[in-house]
C-alpha cells in the first residue's frame, strides 16, 4: 500500500467572494507501514489535504493514487476508497448516532455490504483493538460513555472496516493527559498490530517526535518542510517563523546549549534529553 | 449542496440599501410580499420585477449570489408549478390520458411560480443587505408597541437573533457529519424514498447532539455575563430613521401606489 500524492491544488469557493487557495501545488509520497505526521497551523490546508486522500473532497487540480490507482479521476468507486482508507475526523465522539455501541461500530461494515457475522468478527475486533471490553460495552448506548471511551468507540467505527491506510485529524484533541496517553498508545498499537500507513495531525510535537517516521508541515496550502522528526526539528528556527515549535524536551537542550558551551543533544523526548544531560554532567565532572 | 442556502445570509457593503434602517427594509419588505399578492397581472409582475432588480442593482449584491440561493429552493417552486398546472380547471389547452392543462392552470402556474421567485428574491435582498443584529433590532423595535399588551418583543427578537447566528454553525457542522459519515462508508444518493429518508438518522441524530449541546454553551454563557433580558437594557449602536428613511418611504407609497393601480390595466 503507498500513497502518492501529485501537484494538488483546491480552492474554495472559487470566483466567489472569500474565495481561498487552501491547497497550493502539493506533492509527496508516503511508503507503506510509514507512520506519517502532520503539523502545521489552523487554516495551513491539513484538514483539507486529508479530506482529498479518501475521496471526500475533489482536488481543484492534481491527482492522488493510492496504492497506485488514482482515486480523483472520477472513475474509481467510492466505497473502494473508503475501504482502504479510513478518515477520522476531529472529535469523533460527535458522529456517534446509535442505539448500542455495537450497532454504531458495525456501521462502516455495514455500509460496505458485508454480511451479519462477518460484521460480529469485525466489530469484535476493532473494540478490542482500541482496548474495550468487548462483552461490557456492545450493549451500552454510546452517549452514556466517557469522552476517553466515546472517542475510542468512534475511532473503532472506522477501524472495523479494515483500512489499509488510516488517517486521524487530531486525535487528542480535547482529551485529559491520561486520555491523551491512553489514546497515543492505543494509535501506536493499531499501526504495529494492523501494519498499516498511520497518518495523523497533530498541534503536540512531542507527540509527533515520538510517533511518526516522517513529518510533514504544513503553511499556508504549502508544504513547507518535511523529512525524519530529527531532520525536521533541527529547523527550530524556520518553524516558529511559521507560529509553531520544537518538542519541549528540544527547547530544554537548546536553552541548555545557550548557557552550557560544550554540551551537546539533538534530543527529542524527555528521555533523550536526560540521556544527553547525564552524559554532559559526567563528561565535565569527570 | 448545502453551502448554496443563501437566505439569512449576509453580503457585506455599503450600498445605500445597506446603510437604510433595518425596520424600513423590514416594513418594506412585508409591503413587498404583500404587493406581490396584490398584482393579478402580467404587467404588474412586470413592474414588481423591474422594482426588484433596481433596488438589487443598487444594493450592489451580485445577481449570482441572489441565484445561487435560489437553487435550494427550486423543488418547490417546480412542484407549486406543477400541481397549479395540472389542477385548475378551464378551457382545456392540452389533454392526455389523466393529465389536463387548461389555460387558467397554466397562467396560475406561471403567475405562482413568478411570485415565489420574487418572494424569495425579495425576502434575500433583505437579508443580504441588512447585518442579522440589525435586524433584529429593528424587528424588536418593531414589536416593542405590542409588549404593552403582553407580547415579549425583546425575547422574540432574541431567539431569532440567536437562530440566525447559528444558521452558519449549524450548516457547517452539519457538513463535518455528513462527511464523517461519507468516511464510514454512508451512501446519501441512492436507494428509494424511504431508504434515503432512513439514511438521514446518521446525520440527524449527531445534529440534534450537537445543537443541545451548542444551546447549552450558549446559555452557560450568557449567564455568566450576567444576562437578564429585556428591561433597561441600553444597546451599543442605536438604530434610527434617517433622510435615506424618508425618501425609501415615499418610494414604498409610489410603489405602492403603482401597484395597486397594475391592477387595473386590462390586457
Amino acid at each position: 500500500m503507498s500513497i502518492s500524492v501529485k501537484n494538488l491544488n483546491y480552492i474554495y469557493n472559487p470566483g466567489m467572494p472569500g474565495e481561498t487557495v487552501a491547497l497550493s501545488d502539493v506533492s509527496f509520497d508516503v511508503a507503506d507501514g510509514t507512520v506519517l505526521g502532520i503539523i502545521g497551523h489552523t487554516g495551513s490546508g491539513k484538514s483539507t489535504l486529508l479530506q482529498h486522500l479518501n475521496g471526500l473532497i475533489r482536488p481543484t487540480s492534481g491527482e492522488v493514487y493510492i496504492d497506485g490507482e488514482c482515486i480523483t479521476d472520477g472513475k474509481v468507486k467510492m466505497t473502494d476508497i473508503r475501504r482502504k482508507v479510513g478518515l477520522v475526523f476531529q472529535y469523533p465522539e460527535y458522529q456517534l448516532f446509535e442505539e448500542t455501541v455495537r450497532k454504531d461500530v458495525a456501521f462502516g461494515p455495514k455500509n460496505l455490504g458485508l454480511d451479519e457475522e462477518e460484521q460480529e468478527v469485525r466489530v469484535k475486533k476493532a473494540i478490542d483493538l482500541v482496548g474495550l471490553d468487548y462483552e461490557e460495552i456492545k450493549d451500552l448506548s454510546p452517549f452514556e460513555l466517557s469522552g476517553g471511551m466515546k472517542r475510542r468507540v468512534a475511532i473503532a467505527g472506522v477501524i472495523a472496516m479494515d483500512p489499509k491506510i488510516l488517517i486521524l485529524d487530531e486525535p487528542t484533541a480535547g482529551l485529559d493527559p491520561s486520555a491523551h496517553r491512553d489514546i497515543l498508545a492505543m494509535v501506536r498499537r493499531i499501526h504495529d498490530e494492523m501494519g498499516i500507513i498511520l497518518i495523523f495531525v497533530s498541534h503536540n510535537m512531542a507527540d509527533i517526535a515520538e510517533m511518526s517516521d516522517r513529518v510533514m508541515v504544513m503553511s499556508e496550502g504549502k508544504i513547507a518542510l518535511e523529512g525524519t522528526p530529527a531532520e525536521v526539528f533541527s529547523q527550530g528556527d524556520k518553524l516558529s517563523a511559521m507560529g509553531l515549535s520544537v518538542p519541549p524536551a528540544r527547547e530544554i537542550a537548546e536553552l541548555i546549549k545557550s548557557k552550557a558551551p560544550g554540551f551537546v543533544s539533538d534530543a527529542l523526548s524527555a528521555d533523550e534529553a536526560a540521556r544527553d544531560i547525564k552524559h554532559y554532567m559526567e563528561e565535565t565532572r569527570g | 449542496m448545502i453551502r448554496d442556502i443563501t437566505l439569512g445570509q449576509y453580503y457585506p457593503g455599503d450600498s445605500w440599501v445597506h446603510r437604510l434602517d433595518a425596520r424600513t427594509k423590514i416594513i418594506a419588505t412585508l409591503l413587498y410580499l404583500i404587493e406581490l399578492f396584490i398584482v393579478n397581472n402580467f404587467y404588474g409582475f412586470l413592474i414588481a420585477a423591474v422594482v426588484l432588480f433596481a433596488v438589487i442593482a443598487i444594493s450592489k449584491v451580485p445577481l449570482k449570489f441572489i441565484f445561487r440561493g435560489l437553487t435550494a429552493v427550486f423543488l418547490i417552486i417546480a412542484f407549486t408549478f406543477l400541481l397549479n398546472l395540472f389542477m385548475v380547471d378551464g378551457r382545456v389547452l392540452w389533454h392526455w390520458k389523466f393529465l389536463t392543462i387548461t389555460y387558467e392552470g397554466l397562467s396560475r402556474a406561471f403567475f405562482m411560480a413568478v411570485r415565489l421567485v420574487l418572494i424569495i428574491i425579495g425576502s434575500s435582498i433583505m437579508t443580504l443587505t441588512t447585518k442579522p443584529i440589525e435586524l433584529t433590532d429593528g424587528l424588536e423595535k418593531l414589536l416593542s408597541p405590542f409588549s404593552k399588551i403582553g407580547l415579549p418583543s425583546h425575547e422574540i427578537a432574541l431567539m431569532m437573533t440567536i437562530a440566525l447566528r447559528f444558521i452558519p454553525t449549524l450548516m457547517e457542522e452539519t457538513d463535518k457529519i455528513i462527511k464523517a459519515q461519507q468516511a464510514r462508508g454512508a451512501d446519501f444518493e441512492s436507494g428509494n424514498l424511504f431508504q434515503r429518508a432512513k439514511s438521514l438518522i446518521p446525520i440527524l441524530v449527531p445534529l440534534f447532539v450537537s445543537s443541545f449541546r451548542i444551546a447549552q454553551d450558549l446559555a452557560l454563557a450568557m449567564e455568566a455575563r450576567c444576562y437578564h433580558g429585556g428591561p433597561g437594557r441600553t444597546r451599543m449602536n442605536e438604530i434610527r430613521f434617517e433622510r435615506g428613511d424618508a425618501v425609501a418611504a415615499v418610494l414604498m407609497v409610489l410603489f405602492l401606489a403603482v401597484i395597486i393601480a397594475s391592477r387595473f390595466i386590462s390586457l
